[in-house]
């Protein structure tokens, strides 16, 4: 093993609902967030808040934590004016989720900024970081499958030929080294998603694997742009290997993007 | 793979006929229809009986993509619910093919300043890779569809 870290360091959403009973001034602004399927703006409040705290000069658990995330992104969402108008122009398929994304988050950080208190000193700037902490950092708990932030193993680079990788035992999370040699000075990787396509490790991670013009995307991800959408049936992840295949196997998709896909409802 | 929108659909309507193949189920030579097989309170999956025209009943529990797509071969609509998937597909690949950036040796960073003074040079050079990458996959499944479409 070469790290562990405990459950109480680990960030979930447990952590934050608990922090916030006692925490009137954390409470308030979650309970501002609009109706959320998902943890990641909860977790994101939760950072910003513990970010207000160190900038007011207080400490808490996680002040060190905070203090040494980066304070820069390469992720679209951070990228300047002109920089968003070239991806446009480049009409990846991701241009459109970058901007759905923007706006999407306009909208959570307009409704905590109509609360009273801290709130008032983040930045929009700041809100993106937040996100991107997030976005980038997280791991996904294998029992329930909801985003933990889990710190020193977030601080483990990416590389497609890993020589750790992550489990969760009872205790917390473990960073296993593979059977492999490490050389002195070497760094320990682990791999992130191996199978997202470059778009998609751009617009998560904030950078591309392989920077070679002779690589192939592993997946692309597609919308639909035809009037006959249904619901999230606008969305085709094509990979690679299907692609590779054939298309013999069109499992991959779902309900609504075969409904969409193989009717005309126009 | 659960089917949400099916199993409301199952729910509401005492015979679904929206089918995941075509509008027209006179194209595809059999008239067939998806029922819902539980009884009122009866508890568990939702259980789907296919009705080929001129066939015997079939049922399939839990109505996924695959036992759906199971049931249609059963109607022997599977063939053509490939072919008009393989055709939107096509039409989907084909629409983002046209559109992504080819950046060509010309398309260099100095250029580019003149157009976009702020943009900084490892941004552009990722697009520049982004594109070449995501463009080779659409290529590719361009290639494989139109050879699939032409058997």
């Amino acid at each position: 093993m070469a790290i562990f870290v405990p459950y109480a360091i680990i960030i979930s959403s447990d952590v934050v609902s608990e922090e916030a009973q006692h925490d009137k001034e954390l409470q308030n602004v979650l309970n501002a967030l609009p109706d959320t399927p998902t943890v990641e703006p909860i977790l994101s409040v939760f950072l910003l808040y513990h970010l207000y705290l160190l900038r007011s000069g207080g400490t808490s658990k996680w002040s060190v934590y905070i203090e040494n995330l980066p304070k820069t992104s390469l992720r679209p969402i951070h990228w300047n004016q002109e920089e968003i108008v070239v991806l446009q122009l480049a009409g990846t398929s991701i241009s459109r989720a970058i901007l759905a994304k923007l706006s999407f988050l306009k909208t959570y950080y307009d409704a905590l900024r109509q609360v009273d208190g801290w709130f008032q000193t983040i930045t929009w700037d700041d809100y993106l970081l937040a996100e991107s902490w997030v976005s980038s950092r997280t791991l996904s708990c294998p029992r329930n499958d909801k985003p933990i932030l889990v710190p020193i193993l977030d601080l483990v680079n990416h590389s497609s030929v890993r020589n750790a990788a992550w489990e969760m035992t009872l205790e917390g999370v473990e960073l296993i080294r593979e059977p492999v040699d490490i050389p002195a000075g070497g760094e320990v990787a682990i791999a992130y998603d191996l199978d997202r396509g470059t778009g998609e490790r751009l617009y998560r991670y904030g950078f591309i694997e392989d920077e070679s013009y002779d690589c192939i995307s592993k997946e692309v991800v597609l919308f639909d742009v035809s009037p006959s959408r249904v619901f999230g049936g606008n969305v085709v992840r094509l990979r690679l290997e299907v692609v590779k295949g054939g298309f013999s196997d069109l499992s991959f998709l779902n309900y609504e993007n075969w409904y969409t896909l193989s009717s005309d409802r126009n | 793979m659960r089917i949400g929108i099916l199993c409301r659909v199952i729910e509401t309507n005492d015979r679904m006929s929206v089918l995941p193949v075509c509008t027209d189920t006179r194209q595809l030579g059999c008239g067939f229809g998806i029922w819902n097989v539980r009884q009122d309170g009866e508890h568990g999956d939702p259980r789907i009986a296919i009705c080929p025209q001129g066939g015997g009943v079939k049922q399939f529990d839990t109505p996924d993509l695959e036992s759906i797509l199971n049931a249609l071969k059963e109607g022997g609509v599977f063939p053509q619910a490939r072919v008009l998937a393989l055709e939107k597909l096509k039409a989907l690949v084909g629409y983002h093919r046209d559109k992504i950036w080819r950046p060509s040796q010309q398309d260099d960073y100095e250029t580019a300043l003149e157009h976009y003074p702020t943009v900084r040079r490892e941004i552009w050079n990722m697009v520049k890779i982004w594109c070449v990458q995501e463009g080779k996959l659409l290529d590719e499944a361009w290639d494989v569809l139109v050879e699939q479409l032409s058997k």
